[in-house]
């Protein structure tokens, strides 16, 4: 039993090396994976694909695995984004506010859940 | 000369019952060893039991430990997540425009109004604001994100409050 743990634990760190350093594992191609086989518009599918243009190769490996981690997360982030821009482009501070309640709200909802 | 030959018979057999005697000691251990004492088993099993126990029970909390780790993960990858959503939006506002899609869409219909709004912020101030945020979002990792957001949140209220 704690061998097969420790063989777990292993296997994540394992796991998380070949990620590491395997070139194939292009973040952002896998989030466009992700983006095209999910159920959003072309819209926002568009606004995904330019937001990645804009990432870095590790914040874009921060986006995929909070992806992988739920498969709600897609559209969440999806929404979460496309409501910032909203608010930056009508510089409505209220709307922001709302936005990063709505976040804390749903981290803080994890929280009670963990 | 009687009695020395009785003295050597004497000595004969008690010799002889000597080596008898040891002999039956050895062999005695032999045979009961084949089956150890009822109470010395059920030591030996219940040692057992107890390490077998305390290793599930470490091989619980190892689990444990593990699954905690990943939930925590979860959510401090979310938050991150958060904040490079709220970096992206200013960098997309940023550049401007940048959203265009098809013909009469949300981005399209937004597109100039962004760059109409984004032209106030004069290019250099904005390069700044989202190297401060990035660097506000690496210096950041570990903390709670929602120090990061209200940080990051400032920031824009500054932009906004600069620009109207």
């Amino acid at each position: 039993m704690q061998y097969l743990a420790q063989l777990e634990v292993f296997s994540k760190r394992q796991n998380n090396l070949n990620h590491l350093y395997n070139p194939m594992n292009n973040p952002k191609v896998s989030i466009r994976e992700l983006v095209a086989s999910s159920s959003l518009g072309d819209e926002q599918r568009n606004m995904w694909d330019k937001f990645l243009e804009k990432l870095r190769d590790e914040e874009a490996q921060l986006v995929l695995e909070s992806l992988q981690d739920h498969s709600q997360n897609l559209q969440l982030l999806t929404s979460n984004l496309q409501k910032k821009i909203e608010a930056i482009q009508s510089q409505d501070s209220e709307t922001w506010k709302d936005i990063i309640e709505d976040e804390k709200l749903h981290l803080a909802g994890l929280d009670e859940e963990e | 000369m009687e009695s020395l030959e009785k003295s050597l018979r004497e000595q004969e057999e008690t010799n002889e019952q000597n080596e008898e005697k040891e002999n039956q000691e050895q062999l005695d251990p032999e045979t009961e060893n084949d089956e150890l004492p009822q109470e010395i088993e059920e030591e030996i099993d219940k040692s057992i039991e107890q390490v077998v126990a305390l290793q599930q029970q470490e091989a619980e909390v190892i689990l444990d430990q593990e699954k905690n780790k990943k939930e925590k993960l979860t959510t401090s990858r979310l938050k991150k997540a958060f904040c490079i959503m709220t970096a992206g939006a200013i960098l997309f506002a940023s550049t401007g425009g940048a959203l265009a899609a098809g013909n009469d869409s949300w981005p399209k219909r937004e597109a100039s109004r962004i760059e109409t709004n984004m032209k106030k912020i004069p290019e250099r101030k904005a390069g700044e604001i989202t190297r401060k945020i990035e660097k506000k979002i690496e210096d950041k990792i570990g903390e709670a994100a929602n120090k990061t957001l209200d940080a990051i949140f400032s920031s824009i209220g500054g932009i906004f409050k600069k620009t109207k």
